[in-house]
């Protein structure tokens, strides 16, 4: 069953990279696609720790935290591009 | 974002179904840790309370012995008793070697029972028959066969007996020919005698002759002969009430005495072993022989046991056994036996842990010494191999699988006097694991209705706020409360106060204006109440909370409900929704995960295929932001 989830996680790392990276390159702006790039990286990462076994729990909260500054990012872009 | 109108009983019906439905996850999550930690924490600490109280008890009675022991370990009756000279005692030898000829006569007839087809020759020629017809008796004795009516000896320990004519003893021992002819008539025959010896001398000895009722193949019909030497057995010719008092007062199977050399020299209660040598090779595989020998060497009191009897014995006994000295010498040893009658009732006298307890004992060995209440294993025989006894000089209380291989929930206590381990047993399955079955299917057949209901409920909500909304009757504040909310709500939305209706019904509530308008401070606010609101209720369920994993979690909540928001503040866009349903994502994932993560964490893992459908959310929510974001970039 975890196979599953690793498959779960690299399909969608794969589809965020590829959607990010292109967004990028066609709408010329980095920054706003740059945290989805990261969370494709981040869930790549998750697939191989699930695939290695389950990481130590300060891992969890490093990962998590990166995910919080992550949202944090979208939501000043969401902000910044609505102008207020 | 299309118009909210006409579509209230839609989002009402999928607002109260997830309310339900989240709400049953808790329950579930509820239901499942309570019966995982609480029961289980509630049965181990009752198991716990049990064995120690139980093998308390055993304690107590092992110690009540002790005292009895030390007692007479003082008593100067025991010592007078044991400064006697031993004397030879005939009576004793002729009890000792009739229960011994009872013994083999039966073991032989079994055995040519067991296998009709021997010939006699056949027999000569096998060990095991061998073993079983030539055995020791007393310190020297021993067991032989004869022909019943030739009176040819067929098995003996001495090489120069086998194929000796018993009758050309006639007129050198005519006791002993005497005997043999007596045998070969009535069937059996018993008595002392006189016999030469392989160095020429000539012993006095006792045997008894029985003829076996079962022929060989070939038609021979043979008896078995068992005898002793006399001098072999030595007791003390006295008697003591005291002793016999003290024995029936503390209602003890029996009390010996031991002398110097090894004699069980005195019995309150005559029986097997009575004037027989515990070093003597007969005796080395008995219990109380065994003991003996640890006294001896140790010169302290030992208890041992179970041991069953090498006499026809049937009940386990314990023995405890003391040196007895006077003035720095010793004089010889006293020793009480009991059977394990008191230490049976103790286990099995029965707790109300649960329907499926079982508490028993196992000895240094390893092997069951007690009945086991659910189980025909035979005591003495079987050996328990199991995580329960090997972690028996530890505390605590383990999950393992019994000797059946069944999941249990075990506690030990080791008892040092014996050596022995109490174990106390229930069986997980049936304890937790079937209640929390029956709970989780009654729990589902009680919510499944409820969240129908609850989606019921939403749908038909809706539908009124569709209606009246259509009719145009909530497009203003209800005229009852409006004064009332008006100033808040001018407030809220950051309109003008000024300019706002005073006297007439309010303005229209929409949702999308609503959140649109709200300013930032109340949106925090907003977040922050969900938030807290919500690491409360995750509180409410599990013991302590692990900060790092719930604190991120809420603050990646607050961020995501910000972002919901944000929504309502975009103009008008096809692309709004993406937003709405990815930042919807995210909140559902974080409200589902964090719960879920804590369970994991402070209950007990689970399969990692439980954390699938909140993963896919997870992933759902980053791809619809980011469709939002390419879309709304066009």
């Amino acid at each position: 069953m975890i196979i599953l989830n690793i498959i779960i996680y690299l399909v969608a790392s794969i589809i965020i990279i590829w959607g990010s990276t292109t967004a990028m390159i066609e709408k010329k702006k980095i920054g706003l696609f740059l945290p989805f790039f990261t969370v494709g990286i981040l869930f790549c990462f998750n697939s191989a720790f699930i695939f290695y076994g389950l990481p130590p729990e300060y891992f969890f909260a490093a990962s998590k935290f990166l995910f919080l500054l992550i949202l944090f990012w979208i939501l000043i872009i969401m902000r910044r591009e609505n102008g207020n | 974002m299309g118009k909210i109108r006409r579509k209230f009983k839609y989002l009402f019906t999928a607002g109260f179904l997830i309310i339900g439905i989240i709400g049953g996850v808790f329950l579930f999550a509820y239901n499942d840790y309570f019966y995982n930690t609480k029961i289980m924490n509630e049965i181990s600490s009752n198991l716990i309370k049990v064995t120690e109280e139980k093998s308390e008890k055993i304690n107590d009675y092992l110690e009540a012995i002790e005292r009895d022991i030390k007692i007479l370990q003082e008593s100067d009756e025991i010592k007078e008793f044991l400064k006697e000279d031993l004397v030879v005692d005939e009576s004793v030898i002729k009890m000792d070697v009739d229960e011994r000829a009872r013994i083999i006569s039966k073991e032989i007839e079994n055995y040519l029972r067991a296998r009709p087809e021997m010939t006699l020759k056949k027999l000569q020629e096998s060990s095991e028959f061998q073993e079983i017809a030539v055995q020791p008796v007393g310190s020297n004795g021993y067991s032989f066969l004869f022909d019943s009516q030739s009176l040819i000896n067929y098995f003996h320990k001495e090489p120069r007996r086998i194929g000796y004519d018993y009758n050309t003893m006639e007129k050198t021992f005519p006791e002993l020919w005497n005997m043999f002819k007596e045998t070969s008539k009535k069937g059996f025959s018993e008595g002392f005698y006189y016999r030469d010896e392989p160095d020429g001398s000539t012993s006095y000895k006792y045997g008894k002759f029985v003829q076996i009722p079962v022929r060989t193949v070939d038609g021979v019909g043979m008896s078995v002969g068992t005898t002793a030497y006399v001098d072999d057995y030595k007791t003390i010719q006295k008697d003591s009430k005291y002793l016999k008092n003290f024995n029936k007062k503390k209602d003890y199977h029996n009390l010996v005495l031991i002398s110097l050399e090894g004699y069980e020299s005195y019995m309150v209660k005559i029986m097997g072993g009575f004037g027989t040598n515990l070093n003597w090779e007969i005796n080395l595989k008995d219990g109380l022989s065994y003991n003996y020998f640890r006294v001896k060497e140790k010169q302290n009191i030992y208890f041992y046991g179970p041991y069953i009897g090498i006499c026809g014995d049937i009940n386990p006994k314990i023995s405890v056994i003391a040196p007895v000295y006077e003035s720095g010498e010793l004089l010889g040893y006293v020793s009480l036996i009991n059977e394990m009658d008191e230490i049976y009732e103790i286990t099995e006298k029965i707790t109300d842990i649960s329907k499926t307890e079982e508490i028993y004992l196992v000895n240094m060995d390893g092997l069951l010494i007690s009945s086991l209440k659910y189980s025909d294993l035979d005591i003495m025989v079987q050996s328990i191999n199991t995580e329960n006894v090997e972690e028996c000089s530890k505390e605590g209380i383990i999950i393992a699988d019994n000797y059946e291989g069944r999941e249990i929930l075990g506690s030990h206590k080791y008892i040092e006097k014996m050596g022995w381990c109490l174990l106390g047993e229930v069986d997980k399955n049936e304890t937790i694991n079937t209640p929390l079955r029956e709970s989780t299917r009654r729990n589902l057949l009680i919510l499944l209705p409820i969240v129908l209901i609850l989606a019921l409920i939403g749908f038909f909500t809706g539908d009124y706020f569709d209606k009246r909304y259509k009719e145009g009757k909530v497009r203003e504040f209800p005229c009852g409360i409006k004064r009332k909310f008006q100033p808040w709500y001018c407030k809220l939305m950051g309109g003008d106060c000024v300019t706002y209706p005073k006297e007439k019904c309010g303005r229209v509530i929409k949702i999308r204006n609503f959140f649109a308008n709200l300013k930032l401070g109340y949106l925090i606010t907003v977040a922050l109440i969900l938030a807290i609101g919500y690491f409360f209720l995750i509180n409410l369920f599990f013991d302590y909370i692990i900060y790092p994993l719930v604190t991120f979690g809420l603050l990646s909540l607050i961020i995501s409900f910000f972002i919901f928001f944000q929504g309502f503040k975009l103009k008008y866009s096809r692309s709004k929704k993406y937003l709405f349903l990815g930042a919807g994502a995210i909140i559902l994932y974080h409200l589902v995960h964090i719960p879920m993560e804590q369970y994991f964490n402070t209950v007990r893992p689970f399969n990692i295929l439980y954390w699938t459908p909140t993963i896919i959310l997870y992933i759902l929510g980053f791809l619809f932001l980011l469709i939002f974001l390419r879309r709304s970039l066009k």
